[in-house]
């Protein structure tokens, strides 16, 4: 069997501050095979953009990729010299960000920015580059592309510059697509476009996309499998349908229950919620990450390690008690008092 | 929901943005169509009573909301806070309208000033408004604070100290510290993650419970409107499309701008069911 698109194993990323060591990523596994989505969901401060940017070796400094393994098609990324990294960003994968608004130059024409890119990476002529520009932003779907290639980044909508953004990431048909909340900035009826672009380019070029988010809606929408990221750690991975149809994670499972929903119009019933805040970075408390605020904690859960374990083909749970819904709700409420 | 005369009655209201001119037009002497950021807008609201304000980025939400409490100058139509004209309210009694109308923003963290303990700024806006109870510092700072589930031990902290969830509670402490009437939630909850989304919300229930204010919540994801809100009113370019029960709007959409926004609401549930 090949080996996976894209491997990730026991990564680790820590920063070194004046208050010590903080990691923002542990031991977390990840695995994108060709021409799939995988969804990585997580809130603010979980880890899953480190997760993500470690794959291009992109993590900020004081930040630095601890320990683990990142595999693209079986070569080793984190071993890379300089010039094949190089080659790497350029041809195997493409990254799009969460900000259109500052991820373009503001003061060179679209049409020069991508032609820019594709002459450095693919060594393309003048005007070859520029009919593949135009072609890129047709196939993006921006309406006029030989014109709107001549405007700058200030006449487009955040929508059209998400999809520039895209033609950018995808010129040189990157196998792997790389996208940190691309829609959280635009509107819903422009997410659904750029929703449905992704799927379209993932469809027909079989690029495997990693998507980062924070919105379940989003990650429904669009993806096979999906990756839950709580405190550092990926605490439930399977397919797409077991995720919402049969969670494993407590976490999962109050994060879903915690969404809202249009059909609860009319009805003033109150949301269910997670008790407690998302765990502070700089501490690291043995056993469950999520104990603190999970409603099954058992007196064990101190002492566990987090790992994931298979609970169905595909479907794996860091969660020790199983089943935890058989467990006895040891806290309960709705009320979200904060201490 | 309590019934009466409205609380807060908006008729024809109208604000216009002069775009600035271009080379051209000056030259020839002309003016650009200006943009009609809110047009011919109507809505009541009573006690008790949540209106959910929904559309896209530009569609004019927030001007409404500012036009309101008058932090943006309205071009024409009426605004009526318990029989009281806003728009002709000047010096004194403006700042008495202002009292009774709050507002919270989006963004918690520029709404409070960062050099001022949470309890000084909670206790500032208090004193400002005279309000009773204001005098005893330590107690109107707890009470404040306690309605809005946080303790008392973070009056000592700073902005910078708390977490997002955390600050936007600080920032309608500050909002109810003063009585209002009304309060004006603008994208309140929009840049908080779903965990800590959830439990605003069901703050803001049990605040319209116990407090029978009036609450305007603006919020771009229908989802959320769906969660906390009575009624909904769906805003595109300016105008209100549809009004009505949110269990109604969002049942059976009259306004084809409606049904393509709830169309595009992503779905918590699987898009293709397997």
């Amino acid at each position: 069997m090949s080996p996976p698109l894209l491997r990730i194993e026991g990564l680790q990323v820590e920063f070194d501050t004046p208050h010590g060591q903080v990691a923002g990523v542990r031991d977390a596994g990840l695995v994108v095979e060709a021409g799939e989505i995988v969804g990585l969901v997580g809130e603010t401060g979980s880890g899953k953009t480190l997760a993500c940017r470690s794959v291009m070796r992109l993590i900020p400094y004081p930040g630095r990729i601890a320990a683990g393994r990142i595999e693209f098609e079986g070569r080793d990324v984190l071993r890379m010299s300089p010039r094949e990294l190089r080659e790497f960003r350029a041809h195997d994968v493409g990254m799009i960000y969460q900000d259109p608004f500052s991820s373009l130059n503001p003061v060179f024409r679209i049409g020069h920015q991508l032609t820019e890119t594709l002459r450095a990476n693919l060594g393309l002529g003048k005007a070859e580059a520029r009919a593949r520009a135009v072609a890129l932003l047709r196939d993006v779907g921006i309406p006029d592309p030989e014109r709107r290639a001549l405007s700058y980044p200030h006449e487009f909508s955040g929508g059209m510059r998400q999809r520039v953004m895209i033609a950018l990431a995808t010129a040189s048909n990157p196998r792997l697509l790389l996208a940190d909340e691309p829609t959280t900035a635009l509107d819903v009826t422009t997410q659904a476009q750029i929703l449905a672009l992704l799927k379209r380019l993932n469809s027909e070029h079989g690029m495997g996309v990693l998507l980062v988010s924070h919105d379940f809606g989003v990650i429904a929408q669009v993806c096979d499998r999906v990756a839950v990221m709580y405190g550092g750690h990926i605490v439930e991975t399977g397919p797409v349908e077991a995720i919402y149809t049969s969670a494993e994670h407590p976490y999962t499972c109050g994060l879903l229950e915690s969404i809202p929903r249009i059909e609860s119009a009319g009805q003033s019933t109150r949301l269910p919620v997670i008790d407690g805040v998302p765990p502070d970075p700089t501490e690291r408390l043995p056993g469950c990450v999520f104990k603190p605020r999970c409603p099954y904690a058992q007196p064990d859960c101190d002492t566990v390690t987090m790992a994931l374990e298979p609970v169905a083909p595909g479907h794996a749970t860091a969660c020790p008690v199983r089943p935890f819904r058989a467990a006895n709700r040891t806290r309960s409420s709705r009320t979200g008092a904060q201490v | 929901m309590s019934v009466g005369p409205p609380l807060l009655r908006v008729q024809g209201l109208r604000k216009d943005f002069g775009l600035r001119r271009t080379l051209a037009e000056r030259i020839s002497r002309t003016h650009a169509q200006p943009v009609r950021a809110v047009d011919d807008v109507s809505l009541e609201l009573r006690r008790g009573e949540i209106l959910g304000l929904a559309g896209e980025s530009g569609s004019g939400k927030t001007t409404l909301a500012r036009c309101i409490v008058r932090l943006v100058e309205p071009d024409a139509g009426t605004i009526e806070l318990g029989g009281t004209d806003v728009r002709k309210a000047r010096g004194k009694a403006l700042r008495e309208l202002r009292r009774r109308m709050q507002m919270v923003f989006q963004d918690p963290y520029s709404s409070l000033n960062p050099r001022m303990t949470v309890g000084a700024a909670i206790h500032e806006a208090g004193r400002v408004h005279g309000r009773p109870g204001s005098e005893n510092r330590e107690q109107f700072v707890r009470e404040s604070l306690e309605r809005v589930h946080l303790s008392a031990g973070l009056a000592k902290r700073r902005p910078r100290e708390l977490s997002g969830g955390q600050r936007q509670r600080v920032a309608i402490a500050r909002a109810l510290a003063v009585g209002p009437e009304l309060l004006i939630a603008d994208e309140a909850v929009s840049a908080l993650d779903v965990s800590v989304q959830a439990q605003l919300l069901n703050l803001f229930l049990d605040l319209r419970e116990q407090l029978d204010i009036a609450i305007l919540f603006v919020a771009h994801q229908l989802a959320v409107l769906a969660e906390v809100a009575d009624r909904v009113a769906i805003m595109n370019r300016g105008r209100l499309v549809e009004t009505g029960e949110a269990r109604a709007v969002f049942g059976e959409p009259k306004d084809d701008y409606t049904k393509a926004l709830l169309a595009a609401h992503p779905h918590p549930r699987l898009s293709s069911a397997a």
